[in-house]
């Protein structure tokens, strides 16, 4: 196994998966994304931490667009599945920084919903542009997606617990995507996923029409 | 989560200033991030993980004696961007870079963690006893976080590093484009 350079192996494979590796990784993305109970609200850093936590769980238009991402990454294949998940947190991060400075971004909450139908479509028609096309779509939509996130982030308790709270919450919904990409190694798996890709877009769709 | 409950930079009452020295760096948050960041930084190195490592703790102890003789910064922020420097070099997969670079980039680390672990308001005694538990707390810590990241052998384990350098990346350029705009 060619351990030196996995993302720029020139023979890209992905891990064979039998349905015995696949079913325990998504019920475990499942878990992983189980809302904590909060029977309090928090002040200070566990205040933060919390709050970071639970903003982009409290999106749906949020969560089904970053579970795109990861589906889709699923769809591309190596390198993009892993690359992803590398690139998407720190472009997040710029959009976040944009809305602490204040910056003005036209239509951001639109351009969220329009992100989770456009990727959700790019997941249920299976396109699969160059990688460079891939990165820079998911990177315009991340820079929005974080710009929300970001805006919220000088009235938290506590900055850094908040910062942290919110990228790690991002990181385990992108990872979610990614897991429930791998149904794609089973029988009918493909077909599941691109419904899901379309389910996505039609909740994306009810966000943009302001019904949900 | 109830890690981060604790107040940092504040003695925590009933025990003493050495268990204070090692639970210091483990509850601020901003020096945790340093320290997982210089063990990723080691231990994705090809070779010399334990000389890097040494550096980083010997660097560690040098600011944590500029902290006792009562050198300060001002706030955070030089140490958030360094780390947030170092985590992208991680998260670009530092093993390309040059060597010597790869080497002295835990030097500034460790001496403006240092710096910022300041304990004020103890005997001389206290602060000797503080600064060696937070000096024991902090190698034991990289040196960990390091020697793990060096048992990475399959692909996905690189790719984890990777993820969680570029995880480190986003706190710190959020907190770093906080502190810069509350100025």
């Amino acid at each position: 196994m060619n351990t030196s350079n996995p993302l720029q192996s020139s023979t890209p494979s992905f891990p064979e998966l039998s349905h015995r590796s696949v079913i325990p990784a998504v019920i475990v993305a499942f878990g992983l994304y189980a809302p904590a109970a909060f029977a309090h609200d928090g002040s200070g850093m566990a205040g933060g931490f919390a709050t970071g936590f639970m903003h982009p769980m409290a999106g749906l238009d949020h969560i089904v667009a970053m579970v795109a991402v990861g589906l889709w990454g699923a769809f591309l294949g190596m390198p993009a599945i892993w690359l992803l998940p590398v690139v998407f947190p720190m472009v997040m991060a710029l959009g976040g920084v944009l809305g602490i400075l204040n910056i003005p971004l036209m239509a951001v909450e639109t351009l969220i919903a329009v992100s989770a139908i456009a990727l959700g479509l790019c997941v249920g028609f299976r396109f699969r542009p160059p990688l460079a096309v891939a990165a820079v779509v998911t990177g315009l939509f991340a820079i929005f997606h974080g710009y929300a996130h970001g805006a919220e982030l000088p009235n938290a308790a506590s900055p850094i617990g908040y910062s942290i709270g919110f990228v790690v919450a991002t990181g385990l919904i992108h990872l979610l995507g990614i897991s429930v990409g791998f149904l794609t190694k089973l029988k009918r798996g493909t077909e599941l996923v691109r419904g899901i890709g379309f389910a996505i877009s039609v909740v994306g769709a009810l966000f943009l029409f302001g019904i949900l | 989560m109830c890690l981060f409950a604790v107040p940092a930079h504040l003695p925590i009452e009933n025990i003493n200033e050495f268990y204070n020295g090692i639970l210091h760096p483990l509850l601020v948050p901003a020096h945790l991030l340093t320290i997982i960041t210089a063990g990723l930084l080691a231990g994705q190195q090809p070779s010399h993980t334990l000389l890097r490592s040494r550096i980083f703790m010997g660097a560690a102890a040098v600011g944590l004696i500029l902290s006792a003789l009562g050198v300060r910064i001002a706030t955070p922020l030089p140490l958030i961007v360094y780390v947030l420097v170092i985590a992208i070099a991680v998260a670009a997969r530092s093993e390309r870079f040059p060597v010597f670079i790869v080497t002295l980039a835990p030097v500034p680390l460790g001496i403006l963690l240092g710096i910022d672990s300041a304990f004020d308001g103890l005997t001389t005694k206290g602060l000797v006893w503080s600064l060696l538990g937070c000096l024991l707390s902090v190698s034991f810590s990289s040196f960990y976080v390091a020697l793990l990241v060096k048992k990475a052998s399959r692909p996905w384990q690189h790719i984890a590093v990777r993820v969680a350098a570029s995880w480190v990346t986003a706190i710190c350029l959020m907190v770093a484009a906080l502190q810069f705009a509350q100025r």
